[in-house]
């Protein structure tokens, strides 16, 4: 029951006290047949919920399809439809047939009979909400509303229209409210969320559509839809969640580089797709160069003609041809995952892996690599073409996806956080009826109860656990902050709030990154590239071992490149930085960027006096100074012909 | 069986398309003076149904009045048409004369089914308005165009979606609202005849009383139908449950039974985990 229907019982019943004991007949005539008018009204909303509510059918199209998984991209837009079918029951319990969703309906017209036979509707008004995970953007300019109604369609008028068929006064009328009606003018209902949708009227089958956005690399779950079922006169509410779960990968988005292959033929000979000539001494077929014969050189590799013009026994020596393989280290640290979707570190990151991988795989060179994490090291194999390169991607989302370290405190704000997720997905257990509680006082305890209650139902505690969470501030931090990432939350807070020191993860997985280098320098062949993506700027006291394991790949004529995307997603500043004004945020961006600005200079002269490749971006400047080296290893050169990035 | 009846997911496409195509999108600030035309007059028919039903046969001033009515139709819209109900409780309580039978005639059943429809309406009034005003620059766009516009203005009324060929039967479910109405204010007029409101009444109901072994009447019946409907509700409540909630239900009531022994358990073993 709504305020609107307490108001009018309460002035309802206090009019019918006053006509009965003042005996005036149409006073209290009118009050008890409004109170009898809200009963019947309560009688009509209940029946509605019995009888016509589980009828209600529904199924998203993603992109056109029904399926319950699948990829989507990050920053590519993803057009999802919503449609609402009343269906008779008969429909229902008939076993569903071969569909691609088993929850999606296949309408025949013998269906479409019998539904039109059953006479079934959908009531106004129904609410509906598509729940959409944080990590999808809502676009707003493209929602497309099948039913809004004929005065808020948008003004699109290229000349106004002057009726003359119509009667002299008509057009004088309309000739006075015309300027009335103009919507610049004019003060229009707020603008709804385009994954929100009215039925405001009777019908038998809606739609609606909308368009996303990924933000970033991981999954996105749309678990369902949130439906608010009202009476015409907002007297009665329900709450429903129709769980309609899709689950989608999100892979990242990729900088296509271009033709990576030279246009010019420079070769006589053109090795194989992915092995590239190394100007080293090797197997290939192309002469290097010739020496002075040795003993213990192949008599076949012996240049006959040039020994009897020099009256010396010479040797040919031939280039190598190898592929150049692709080790690409990964840091999933704390600092690189915490922010908002889109905003983190790890999505440059991931941004710049797939582009190099996609370049890579597009030369034919293997790409390998190492995802580094609070968890552990985890080793891809070696991938090629363009099966391997979606392995990559699949393998980057899933690594962004990753639960955050578990909360010891709980927070207010988590708290409000947990109580709308729990309202927004689980609004028939949030329902005070079914929850007997003990005599709370505060308000806030008696949320943490229904809330704790809640999570004892989803996450199946004992009993005992149950009252724990009452009281025990870690156990219910670490259930909340389940319920939070399921709902899709980024790391930050209420979800996760930085408790560990990000220098001392940071230093930590700066020792594992280098761990995982060694290991990969130990079984590494001839010519290899080395791409370090991570986040030292949070840690560069900490780098020692890394430096060193970068050492040892440049000695054994390894090509190491480091990429350091920095949270301002540009490079850091070399000008003097002036904070723009004197308030608290603006001072701290400003300290934030005279630190970022010191420690890049130390690491970036610290790196290129070892040779490393270095940038502080998670740009395309970023991508091409790692294809540069790429393409460096793959001729043998040590130095680049021209400016690199 | 209806042969303009369609599949939905077909019937969706074909009229957002339509609906994109849209013939007459060129006249929508004429479309949308005609809207605003409608709301005017729908105002306009409110306010003076509100003075009648007000200030009916009443020596205020016509200027009072109007200030009145606008006022109220101002608070009702921006919050709840309970505001009429006030207004119209108001002035009956100040203007009825006192009748010690309490019978009400058919004025006092028109004038309650009249008050309480503008009630209804002013409640509704978002979506209502919205509806009237298509059909009411539907059938302008059809009186001053003839074939031109109709056809198009006549589809885009009503949401993309619906099947709506029947449209005798969509009338029919619009009508129930209405009915429901006037079934409250009939069943409250025979609820007044019955209770016992009235000296006289009130005298004969406990005469009936006295007569039947001094219990007032119904009493004992009245306890029984209260027992069972609880009986019936309770029992229909839990078996409209869903499964979760029943489990969180049954689990809820569980601790609430158990609460202090489970809470010293929770508390010793945080205790100790604190301490060690």
């Amino acid at each position: 029951m709504t305020h609107r229907a307490r108001w009018l019982i309460l002035f309802a019943v206090a009019g019918l006290i006053a006509g009965v004991l003042r005996e005036q007949v149409v006073l209290a005539l009118l009050s008890l047949s409004a109170f009898l008018w809200v009963v019947i009204e309560w009688l009509r909303f209940q029946a509605r919920l019995r009888f016509e509510i589980p009828h209600l059918s529904f199924e998203r199209r993603v992109n056109d399809r029904t399926d319950t998984s699948g990829s989507l991209w990050v920053g590519r837009t993803v057009h999802i439809q919503i449609q609402l079918y009343a269906q008779p029951r008969t429909l229902v319990q008939q076993p569903a047939e071969k569909s691609p969703n088993p929850r999606g309906l296949v309408f025949t017209g013998r269906r479409m009979a019998a539904l039109w036979g059953a006479n079934l509707r959908i009531s106004p008004v129904v609410h509906l909400r598509d729940v959409v995970p944080e990590i999808l953007e809502v676009s707003d300019s493209t929602a497309v509303l099948s039913n809004e109604p004929l005065s808020e369609l948008p003004s699109r008028a290229s000349k106004p229209w002057a009726p003359q068929a119509a009667p002299q006064l008509v057009r004088w009328l309309l000739k006075l409210v015309a300027p009335l009606a103009r919507p610049r003018g004019r003060k229009t209902k707020p603008r709804r969320y385009a994954n929100e949708w009215t039925l405001d009227t009777l019908c038998s089958a809606g739609a609606f559509r909308y368009e996303v956005i990924p933000r970033a690399a991981g999954a996105a779950t749309l678990p369902g839809l949130r439906l608010i079922i009202e009476d015409q006169c907002a007297f009665f509410q329900s709450h429903r969640f129709v769980p309609l779960q899709q689950t989608f990968r999100i892979l990242p988005d990729y900088f296509q580089a271009g033709e990576v292959r030279p246009t010019v033929k420079r070769h006589n000979s053109l090795p194989q797709h992915g092995i590239h000539r190394l100007q080293r001494e090797g197997a290939g077929s192309e002469l290097l160069e010739l020496r002075e014969y040795v003993p213990g050189d192949p008599p076949k590799s012996i240049a006959w003609k040039v020994s009897a013009r020099r009256n010396q026994l010479m040797t040919r020596k031939y280039e190598s041809e190898v592929p150049v393989r692709v080790h690409l280290f990964i840091d999933g640290s704390l600092s690189t995952r915490s922010g908002g979707y889109g905003r983190r570190l790890l999505d440059q990151i991931n941004y710049v892996a797939a582009s190099v991988a996609k370049a890579a795989t597009a030369s034919g060179d293997p790409v390998g690599g190492m995802l580094v994490d609070d968890q552990g090291v985890r080793q891809l194999t070696w991938m090629t073409g363009d099966r391997g390169f979606m392995q990559w991607l699949k393998a980057l989302a899933d690594f962004a996806h990753a639960a955050p370290p578990i909360a010891t405190a709980i927070s207010p704000y988590m708290l409000r956080r947990a109580l709308s997720v729990c309202q927004e997905r689980y609004p028939e257990l949030l329902d005070r009826r079914y929850h007997p509680l003990p005599f709370l006082f505060r308000s806030a305890a008696r949320d943490r109860f229904r809330v704790a209650n809640v999570l004892a139902e989803l996450h199946d505690l004992s009993p005992a656990d149950q009252v724990a969470c009452y009281y025990d501030d870690t156990l219910m931090a670490g259930h909340l902050q389940k319920l939070l990432f399921s709902a899709g939350l980024p790391w930050m807070a209420p979800l996760f709030s930085a408790a560990v020191d990000p220098a001392v993860s940071g230093a930590r997985s700066m020792r594992l990154l280098g761990d995982a280098m060694s290991r990969a320098i130990a079984h590494a062949r001839d010519n290899e590239v080395f791409v370090v993506l991570a986040d030292p700027l949070s840690c560069a006291p900490n780098l020692s071992h890394l430096l060193r394991v970068i050492k040892l790949a440049l000695a054994k004529h390894h090509r190491v490149a480091m990429i350091c995307p920095s949270s301002t997603f540009a490079r850091p500043q070399t000008e003097i930085i002036r904070p723009q004004s004197r308030e608290l945020a603006d001072l701290l961006l400003a300290a934030e960027q005279v630190r970022l600005r010191d420690v890049a200079q130390y690491l970036k002269r610290e790196l290129v006096r070892l040779g490393v490749a270095v940038s502080f971006s998670g740009e395309q400047s970023a991508i091409r100074l790692v294809l540069a080296e790429i393409a460096l290893a793959r001729d043998g050169r040590t130095q680049g012909r021209g400016v690199r990035a | 069986m209806n042969q303009s009846t369609v599949s939905s997911v077909s019937e969706v496409e074909r009229l957002e398309s339509s609906h994109a195509a849209r013939p007459g999108m060129e006249h929508s600030e004429t479309w949308q003076a005609l809207n605003l035309l409608g709301s005017m007059i729908q105002w306009l028919i409110m306010a003076l149904m509100l003075d009648i039903l007000l200030f009916a046969g009443s020596p205020i001033r016509l200027s009072v009045q109007l200030i009145i009515v606008a006022v109220v139709l101002f608070v009702a819209a921006r919050w709840s048409g309970s505001v009429v109900l006030v207004a119209m409780q108001l002035s009956l309580f100040f203007r009825e004369p006192a009748d010690d039978q309490m019978i009400a005639g058919w004025g006092a059943l028109l004038y309650c089914t009249i008050a309480l429809a503008l009630i209804a309406v002013i409640s509704q009034a978002q979506s209502m308005r919205q509806r009237v005003n298509g059909w009411f620059a539907n059938q302008m766009f059809e009186l001053l165009v003839p074939g031109g516009l109709r056809a198009p203005a006549a589809e885009l009324s009503y949401p993309p979606a619906t099947a709506s060929s029947s449209a005798t039967n969509e009338r029919v479910f619009q009508l129930v609202p209405w009915l429901a109405l006037l079934a409250a204010v009939l069943v409250a007029s025979l609820v007044m005849r019955r209770l016992p409101i009235t000296s006289g009444l009130r005298e004969q109901w406990l005469q009936y009383s006295i007569a039947i072994d001094y219990v007032l009447w119904p009493g004992a019946s009245i306890i029984v139908v209260a027992v069972a409907l609880l009986v019936f509700v309770r029992e229909s409540g839990w078996r409209q449950m869903t499964n979760s909630q029943a489990q969180l239900f049954l689990r809820c009531s569980f601790v609430l039974d158990h609460f202090h022994d489970l809470r010293l358990i929770a508390l010793r073993r945080l205790k100790k985990r604190r301490g060690g």
